[in-house]
């Protein structure tokens, strides 16, 4: 209150309060905003839902309870959501540093080739090491991966954009391949890789859910991730990279170093991801092995405005409305193409909403110049 | 054998131009918008929502032209909504672009269903391939060019369109302008929110044509998903061309060539891994992108919104 | 501060949801009723509307729905990542039967009808069935096709056949062995490509590869390629050739193209199962590969073509009808 009386202001007492208000607390408020965007998308859902003849409030009743409102379903929200966040982590932190990568999904495709070959076919280790040294593989191979896209830039000026995206199709691809021929589980009829040894199979943390120990990882490396953005000097050359180039020459910073560093990040980021998944949840390859993480990564780096509490909160709701919608055709009977529709219809308010935070932030910044 | 060679050409560049078309279409769509300094990430979800309405004006309607015409405005109406988040809001045009992709998959898979309820066939009316006297009949040169439907002759004029556009035209340069640096463009008496909305809309338009082109010339059905991802390819292949629409087509013909050329090769049975043939088309374009293309230099202020000082 | 306020936006979040929750667990069945409905979930791999494997077992689950009255659920697209899920949920939410209408999801039915002994589990499909809890049903996925490459091989006039899959499965490599062999058996010069289209999707990408089988001479393709099919028979009708489809009868989308279709009757494995449910007599912790034997595999009907198959070809389909039905054919190879 106190702050309030010693601003020198006249007159519009209402709006500055607001304003110092809104200046104090503008996570609140953006968090705020997004919230009632997508309220707004769900009425809109829930008016497409009642024409379709279904109860909307029975149906979104089964979007809260099937995503958390029962053991299960709150360890299953939480599973979809620790990949989201590594893809989210991949792009955002590519992003920071002028790097357009959206070739997460191939490199969580890749990296889980690598944790399967360490998981699956290296024996007689403790689960330990094991479960690290799998880990570790699935960083090197995701990061490899991501290293032609980025080798390709460093050396030839090509787009990383197409080479990322056409990587994508590529991984998957080579998948495909390898499930067939030589990484085929022998004892099976169909085509899917061996799964990987017990001792490099992530544990359990929350008994009868999915939920695996692959939550600790993604919330540890979130941190380790933003605090070497923002608190490391590599962490500074990488955001001045990719905030203005030309000024990072000017600085003399090693832009090929930096580079470099940023693209073992990302790639690394996205390869890990793929191998929490595999071996905390899938424990095979299997040719759908991810069902789009990547891409919806770049709408949960977005949405969360690049930093980490953003982040998270749109991971979970992103793993919210994968877990939910499969409540919804369960549980109501929901036609799957109309869940896509309010699933369109909420990242596109949500995104659209930013421009009210956007104005708020200008507003209040300027207020205050 | 000469004769097998022959006819396995033939085939293929005809097939190849088959295959080019919707995503040059899409892809011309993707470089107006991008001229203007705005990226379209919607090209899926337009195309998607072109191929539907073309099919359901068609087969409602009884003229595949009213179909055409459907898929015109659809684009149009979604290339605004990019537009209004992208040039008014100025939020992310690329998380906007995939929410219409969602979105617009949701949505014509769900239309589709409610037509589909009674279990009846709906076909419908295609537009036929074209049959030009005397250049038609020419053997070789007469199957690969001039044996097509009309509007891969459309495709290839608004090239010519658009280059002239760009290149000659004030307006033309004036959208360059607008996509290098808003703030001169203004200066000079530019208006540069209208330009982007125009362009943006166009591009939405193109976009879902070619859409439109699959359900209206290929195939009289509609399916869900039908357009598999070539939004996406279109896109890479704007980058490709280097924002050139003669860059464009050469993109556009590489990946439609390149995936007409893997089919031809499995109909050989060489015992390559189907897999590797899959891949060709990608592989190629990042060697391409190697090789002969190099560095693309995006206009200056793609994808950064313009705010008027 | 600003951490709080984060909380209190959750907890908003939540409380404003949770405002709508009630209505979810009100009981949609008057539980005055004295028999209780039996409760089937079904879990598809694609959507319902596939032209084709889902699309005929949804037919098939919604006849049953009529016929005994049941409360029926069903959940499409799910993906080789979630459907562990997806079947744990159907077993904690008090469904009495749960059927899997994939083959990939063999196994994971079999780990997840472990964890729920209570629970009767069922695929559609699949090939295993490890728990007294679970029965898998399937066709022999060879022996429909048989007689279609029977047909082929009568009926070709180039000599060379084509056939269209998504991919390199196990499955698919069988299907096309048993295709070659019917059709060398009554033709040895015949000669038969193998293409994969790499997309259950692209219907135009299923219609050019048929294009480039036809133009390479076949006269007649065998098409399995999902949505696929519907371009490969458009392609063989634009191109004067003749299309076999697969899994239901796709006579009506190009009849005077369509000589056939091979029918696996994925519609069938999901009466049977109910059926089997209901009336208990189908015996659990079996496996169940059905065919020509079993009426579940067959050629459909030729309908517009009834008068064009010469009467002879149609006795020796019959024939080999015959020979399937007493095992006189060996088992194609799947490799």
């Amino acid at each position: 209150m106190s702050e309030i009386t010693l601003t020198p202001n006249t007159g519009n007492n209402l709006k500055d309060r607001f304003f110092q208000f809104a200046s104090k607390h503008m996570g609140f408020i953006s968090v705020l905003i997004s919230v009632l965007a997508i309220l707004l998308a769900l009425l809109i859902g829930a008016i497409l839902i009642a024409i379709a003849g279904i109860n909307p409030w029975e149906a979104y009743g089964y979007l809260l309870k099937g995503s958390f409102g029962s053991r299960y379903g709150f360890g299953e929200t939480l599973t979809r959501f620790i990949p989201l966040l590594f893809a989210s982590l991949s792009f955002a932190i590519a992003h920071k540093s002028g790097f357009f990568n959206v070739g997460a999904e191939g490199q969580i495709y890749i990296g889980a080739i690598g944790a399967l070959l360490v998981g699956a076919y290296v024996t007689n280790l403790p689960p330990i090491l094991h479960i690290t040294l799998s880990l570790l593989a699935g960083i090197v191979f995701g990061a490899l991966w991501a290293g032609i896209a980025g080798v390709l830039k460093i050396f030839l000026g090509s787009n990383e954009l197409i080479n990322t995206m056409m990587l994508n199709y590529v991984a998957i691809f080579l998948v495909e391949y390898l499930i067939h021929g030589p990484l085929k589980d022998p004892q099976l009829f169909i085509y899917q890789s061996s799964p990987i040894l017990d001792s490099a199979k992530l544990p359990i943390i929350l008994p009868k859910t999915p939920l695996h120990a692959g939550l600790i990882i993604a919330l540890v490396v979130t941190v380790l991730i933003f605090y070497l953005l923002y608190r490391t000097p590599i962490g500074y050359q990488m955001r001045t990279v990719g905030a203005n180039l030309r000024a990072a020459k000017y600085a003399g910073i090693n832009i090929v170093g930096v580079t470099l560093v940023a693209l073992i990040t990302t790639g690394g980021l996205a390869g890990l991801g793929g191998a929490v998944e595999l071996m905390g949840a899938q424990f095979r390859m299997v040719a759908g092995f991810s069902p789009g993480y990547g891409y919806d990564g770049i709408g949960v780096a977005v949405m969360g405005r690049y930093n980490p509490v953003g982040i998270v909160l749109a991971a979970i709701l992103f793993a919210i409305i994968r877990v939910g919608t499969g409540a919804m055709q369960r549980g109501a009977g929901v036609p799957f193409p109309l869940l896509s529709v309010i699933q369109g219809l909420i990242i596109i308010f949500v995104i659209a909403s930013g421009y009210l935070t956007n104005k708020l932030t200008e507003t209040t910044v300027g207020g205050r110049a | 054998m000469e004769a097998f060679l022959m006819g396995t050409v033939v085939t293929w560049l005809a097939m190849s131009i088959r295959m080019s078309i919707p995503l040059l279409f899409t892809g011309l769509g993707g470089l107006v918008s991008q001229k203007a300094g705005i990226y379209n990430f919607g090209l899926e979800g337009m195309m998607l929502c072109g191929a539907f309405f073309a099919y359901y004006g068609s087969f409602r309607l009884g003229s595949p032209w009213l179909g055409l015409l459907m898929a015109i405005i659809v684009g149009a109406l979604l290339g605004l909504l990019l537009g209004f988040t992208s040039i008014t809001l100025r939020v992310s045009q690329l998380v906007i672009g995939l929410g219409i992709g969602i979105f617009g998959l949701g949505l014509t898979s769900y239309l589709y269903r409610l037509l589909d309820q009674t279990g009846t066939e709906h076909v419908a009316t295609l537009f036929p391939s074209i049959h030009i006297p005397f250049l038609s009949d020419i053997p070789f040169v007469g199957e690969v060019l001039f044996s097509h439907n009309f509007l891969v002759y459309v495709c290839i004029g608004l090239v010519f369109l658009i280059s002239w556009f760009f290149n000659r035209t004030t307006q033309g340069l004036n959208f360059k302008a607008v996509g290098e640096n808003p703030q001169v463009a203004d200066t000079a008496g530019v208006n540069v929110i209208r330009y982007r909305y125009f362009a943006i809309i166009v591009s939405g338009a193109l976009a879902s044509l070619g859409g439109a082109f699959l359900t209206l010339t290929q195939t009289a059905r509609f399916m869900e998903n039908i357009t598999a991802g070539r939004g996406w390819i279109a896109l890479a292949a704007v980058i490709l061309g280097k924002y050139n629409p003669w860059g464009v087509l050469m993109a556009c013909f590489l990946f439609g060539a390149a995936d007409a050329a893997q089919m031809q090769i499995q109909v050989m049975s060489l015992g390559i891994p189907y897999q590797f043939l899959l891949m060709t088309p990608y592989i190629l374009a990042m060697l391409a992108m190697a090789g002969v293309v190099g560095k693309v230099r995006s206009p200056a202020a793609m994808g950064k919104p313009y705010v008027k000082h | 501060m600003k951490k709080f306020s984060i909380l209190l936006i959750i907890a908003m979040l939540i409380g404003i949801l949770a405002a709508c929750a009630p209505a979810a667990v009100e009981p949609t069945q008057a539980p005055t009723e004295a028999e209780k409905q039996v409760r089937v979930a079904v879990v598809f791999s694609t959507t319902i509307k596939d032209e084709g494997y889902a699309q005929a077992a949804h037919g098939a689950l919604m006849e049953m729905k009529d016929k005994y009255n049941l409360d029926v659920s069903f959940q499409e697209s799910v993906t080789d990542a979630a459907v562990k899920d997806v079947l744990r949920n159907y077993a904690s939410e008090g469904y009495d039967l749960v059927i899997a209408h994939q083959l990939y999801f063999t196994d994971p039915v079999n780990e997840v009808a472990a964890e729920f002994p209570d629970v009767t589990f069922a695929i559609s499909g699949g090939f295993r069935a490890d728990h007294p809890n679970v029965v898998a049903v399937d066709a022999t996925n060879w022996e429909a096709t048989y007689l279609a490459g029977t047909l082929a091989g009568l009926m070709t006039e180039t000599n060379k056949l084509g056939i269209i899959t998504v991919s390199e499965s196990p499955i698919a490599k069988r299907m096309v062995n048993s295709f070659r062999n019917a059709a060398q058996a009554q033709n040895p010069d015949v000669t038969v490509k193998h293409v994969f289209t790499g997309s259950f999707d692209d219907v135009v990408k299923g219609k050019e590869m048929a294009t480039a089988v036809i133009k390479d001479g076949a006269d007649i393709i065998f098409t399995n390629c999902g949505a696929g099919n519907i371009g490969a028979i458009e392609a063989a009708q634009e191109n004067g050739a003749y299309a076999i489809g697969s899994s239901v009868d796709l006579s009506s989308k190009a009849p005077d193209t369509v000589l056939t279709s091979a029918i696996l009757s994925p519609a069938e494995y999901i009466k049977i199962i109910i059926n089997g449910y209901m009336n208990k007599d189908l015996e659990w912790g079996k496996y169940y590969p059905m065919g020509v034997k079993a009426g579940i595999e067959g050629l459909a009907p030729f309908h517009n073509f009834e008068d064009k198959i010469p009467q002879d070809v149609k006795d020796k389909l019959e024939q080999v009808r015959q020979d399937l039905i007493a095992g006189n054919i060996e088992t194609p190879s799947s490799e």
